[in-house]
């Protein structure tokens, strides 16, 4: 049976995928659009090389950056105290800005495939009939990218649920804080109790399967799929 | 009238475009693939932006050092080699697609023309490259733009959705921009002609200027427009620019509106003729093995006939004569 801490766990690390996903997406959406448009000018491969660094970079090696970055001594913990915010390390909110940057490229990365995919002519062929370009983005390109956006959205908080690193080193373990249920399996591994981790460990499986069965699916019936199939 | 003065290095050579036209109704951009008559009609649309030189149209200036206008502010429809209809609207809804508001008239008139009435709950993937190129052309058409540009639009179609769709186009009025690399396409739609090649005008001029410009085409043909028609029994009277022409049957495989003339198989009569056409010779210029004769119509209209040097040498035809000529072979473009 699952505890009131794997409880708490589970609903903290779903709390946090949802906001980090939630932010990633008011984030990647337009500038995976930028970055595709763009993809010829240099800045942008220097954007594209620092959003893509979480990914090849060990979680710990972010998680302690942004450790010394947010600790009060730092260059973002000086500034939030000094605007009566508090130190972000050991919090909800640290933990937040950590995953959004970790999971970063998880989402951005399917998103820039998508519009690649999609291509220019919606874009040129929704402007030469007298949309603006923010219309043409939003009647032409979003309709078209839909599935894939939901599907970069679910990796993006699939990813989220599964972080541990980055989690430890920003949130630490404080139960019903920052006590994520990745933290949960470990404490329980250390505590010898492996039926609980088991148990944990097999929800996390299920979601996965769960996740990645809906991410094939909705790329299988995406619209431009649909099209080029026919 | 359109002005052109732009200049930009591509990857292979450098787009170097000067022209100013004060009125056109298509004006064709000819040359082979890879001249730079796409990357033209991109910076005329505002699709590309040019580094240096300025586009006006109408007296707007859409480009210059200091202005570009985007391309949605220009009142241009653009139609695009392969058409692209949004996959996830039926027809009515991609036409409707620019707005939504449109005049009930406007848009009956556009599918009944376009022959779109059976076709508006269709999706894109059930049609064929020649009716998705009537949708995009209806869907730019509905917009009431003041410039159409035509990119390739007849290249990846049948031929009788092509002709059908120039036939089409020629009596819309609204002046028309087409980039070809067809001649024949050229031949059947243009009225000004500019032959493109490395970036470069190589000749520019209006359709009968042009033709020996054109791929498969010499100085000794000629297009006229068909302005009327007589039905009899053996075949048909043409009326056009240069004279009521007879065109018997057998030789009418379609009647459209334009006509390719070739005068090298005129036969000239120094006394007048049955159904003869009458002209009078401006000019004579003698070649190597023969010699060409320069005809002028009452209309003004002129062709260049090659005749054989000996004829010349008899002293049979002089300048400002009076001849009759018969035997037009004709072929409908």
């Amino acid at each position: 049976m699952l505890t009131a801490d794997d409880l708490l766990s589970l609903i903290i690390s779903f709390k946090l995928a949802l906001i980090t996903t939630f932010i990633l997406m008011v984030i990647c959406i337009p500038l995976a659009w930028w970055l595709v448009s763009r993809r010829q000018r240099p800045f942008s491969h220097m954007i594209n090389a620092l959003c893509t660094t979480p990914l090849i970079l060990p979680p710990s090696v972010l998680g302690f950056y942004l450790l010394l970055l947010f600790s009060p001594s730092g260059l973002v913990g000086k500034i939030t105290t000094g605007l009566g915010l508090g130190v972000l390390s050991f919090s909800f909110s640290g933990l937040v800005i950590a995953s959004v940057i970790y999971s970063l490229p998880f989402i951005l990365q399917p998103l820039q495939a998508v519009f690649q995919q999609i291509g220019r002519k919606p874009w040129e062929t929704a402007t030469m009939l007298g949309l603006s370009p923010w219309q043409a983005f939003w009647r032409a390109i979003l309709p078209l990218a839909r599935n894939g956006i939901i599907s970069a959205a679910i990796l993006g908080f699939a990813h989220t649920i599964g972080e541990f690193g980055i989690v430890l080193l920003i949130g630490g373990n404080l139960a019903g804080k920052t006590q994520v249920v990745s933290i949960q399996i470990y404490n329980h591994v250390e505590a010898f109790e492996y039926a609980s981790a088991n148990l944990l460990s097999l929800i996390l499986l299920g979601f996965s399967i769960v996740v990645l069965v809906l991410v094939y699916w909705l790329q299988s019936n995406s619209r431009l799929a649909r099209v080029n199939d026919a | 009238m359109l002005e052109i003065s732009i200049c930009q290095q591509l990857a292979d050579f450098e787009l170097d475009i000067a022209i100013k036209l004060n009125s056109f109704h298509v004006l064709a951009i000819y040359g082979a693939s890879g001249s730079g008559k796409s990357t033209l009609l991109r910076q005329i649309a505002g699709l590309e932006r040019t580094t240096r030189g300025q586009i006006i149209y109408q007296d707007n200036i859409w480009q210059s050092d200091k202005i570009f206008v985007r391309p949605e502010k220009r009142k241009i429809g653009m139609v695009f080699q392969e058409p692209y209809l949004f996959p996830h609207l039926n027809v009515e809804d991609n036409l409707l697609f620019a707005d939504k508001k449109v005049e009930i008239a406007q848009f009956e008139q556009v599918i009944h023309d376009l022959e779109l009435d059976k076709l508006l709950q269709r999706m894109p993937n059930k049609l064929s490259g020649g009716e998705k190129q009537k949708v995009a052309l209806a869907r730019a058409l509905l917009t009431k733009p003041q410039l159409l540009l035509l990119d390739e639009p007849f290249a990846a179609i049948d031929q009788a959705t092509s002709l059908f769709l120039i036939d089409y186009l020629q009596q819309l009025d609204i002046p028309q921009i087409l980039v070809s690399h067809s001649s024949h396409e050229v031949l059947r739609s243009a009225d000004y002609v500019i032959h493109l090649a490395n970036g470069k005008i190589i000749k520019s001029g209006m359709l009968n200027q042009m033709l020996s410009s054109l791929a498969g085409y010499t100085q000794y043909h000629l297009i006229l427009n068909v302005v009327a028609t007589n039905q009899l029994s053996a075949g048909v009277v043409l009326t056009t620019a240069i004279g009521n022409i007879f065109c018997p049957a057998w030789q009418i495989t379609q009647i459209t509106r334009r006509l390719l003339l070739n005068t090298m198989s005129i036969t000239i009569h120094t006394a007048e003729v049955r159904n003869g056409l009458v002209a009078s010779i401006v000019a004579i210029k003698n070649l190597v093995s023969y010699s060409e004769l320069t005809c002028q119509f009452v209309t003004g209209i002129q062709i260049i006939i090659p005749i054989a040097q000996s004829a010349e040498r008899q002293q049979l035809y002089s300048v400002g004569q009076t001849i009759y000529l018969t035997g037009f072979h004709l072929e409908f473009v």
